[in-house]
């Protein structure tokens, strides 16, 4: 699984800011991520999956690896649920 | 094609239209001047326009309005230009933009919330230390010291504002209320607006540059939101509310 191509992320006003980039019109899909949702869009610019991004999580921040796993499932559902992935 | 050059916020374009009601529509704006860039109005903008007129009139849930040709053809100019002033570091943003003493204040607010109305009584109070620069879209031009709003022909429907400039202080963001009251907001609360009343770039690979130019402008202006009602007194309130916290910094 990946990100699905034509979203933009950037730093703005402090916030980490994921919008797409072709929309004239239509703001909804503007989400804004916490610094592990931040980390884990970046990894999932290439395809991965979950074991993947919970080996990652735990490289890189001082977690357990039940958190991390819950972590991760929470955000691919979210990801999932609103149609970021492919 | 009907050839014209209009000044607005530095930059000189040439414009190629179809009608002759856009240079009469930018007539403040006139110049005879070397043209910085080149903008060609063809029919499938003048088409486009009228399918965003339509999007958005279904959005808001009104009754579906047509309108001639000339009338999407100065709409459609508007996002031409918009879209070249990334390039210049400049942002076209919705807004009634009131200058006091000098100073800037843009209120903004989805239409028919009434910012027009507020900034009429900020001329009501203060008088001709007011001076309104823009009643609807003026031009925001991100600096390293700060931002300088600028006015355009685009000037709402009243068409009120002047060929004019002064540093950017405030955005405030307006809501109706049953009583005056303003309070400042953080960058990051502001920012779900500055990207709903920014003109967003329609090319992909402008969106980066555009997303850096809101990131300074939430940096170089201070944020407000104002709950006011249609008396004289919510202007003072507004005023107030935006200045002595400068003075505080001094």
């Amino acid at each position: 699984m990946k990100i699905k191509n034509g979203f933009v992320l950037r730093q703005v006003a402090g916030q980490t800011v994921v919008l797409p980039a072709d929309s004239a019109l239509d703001l909804n899909m503007m989400i804004t991520l916490n610094e592990t949702g931040a980390f884990l869009w970046e990894r999932l610019q290439n395809d991965t999956d979950e074991a993947a991004l919970v080996v990652a999580l735990l490289e890189e921040y001082d977690v357990d690896e039940e958190t991390a796993k819950q972590s991760v499932q929470a955000f691919v559902k979210k990801l999932s649920d609103n149609e970021f992935l492919c | 094609m009907n050839d014209f050059r209009i000044e607005i916020a530095k930059v000189v374009f040439c414009v190629k239209a179809q009608y002759q009601n856009v240079n009469e529509f930018c007539k403040e704006y006139l110049v005879d001047k070397k043209p910085d860039l080149e903008i060609v109005m063809e029919r499938i903008d003048i088409a486009h326009e009228r399918k965003i007129n339509f999007t958005e009139q279904k959005i808001e849930g009104i009754a579906l309005l047509d309108f001639p040709d000339p009338y999407y053809e100065i709409t459609a100019l508007q996002r031409k230009i918009a879209e070249r002033f990334f390039e210049f570091s400049t942002l076209l943003f919705h807004g009634s933009v009131v200058a006091l003493d000098g100073e800037a204040f843009l209120f903004t607010a989805k239409s028919g919330t009434g910012k027009s109305t507020h900034t009429r009584l900020w001329r009501e109070v203060f008088g001709s230390r007011a001076v309104m620069i823009n009643d609807d879209k003026p031009f925001l031009k991100i600096n390293d010291d700060g931002v300088t709003v600028y006015g355009s022909p685009w000037n709402g429907k009243h068409r009120i504002g002047s060929n004019t400039s002064a540093p950017l202080k405030a955005i405030c963001i307006l809501e109706r209320g049953t009583e005056n009251h303003i309070s400042e907001i953080s960058a990051k609360e502001a920012l779900p607006m500055l990207l709903q009343q920014s003109h967003r770039p329609m090319q992909m690979n402008m969106m980066p540059h555009y997303l850096d130019l809101i990131d300074q402008l939430s940096q170089k202006v201070r944020f407000y939101r104002l709950s006011c009602t249609m008396d004289p007194q919510a202007a003072v309130v507004a005023y107030e509310g935006m200045t002595n916290k400068g003075k505080e910094e001094v």
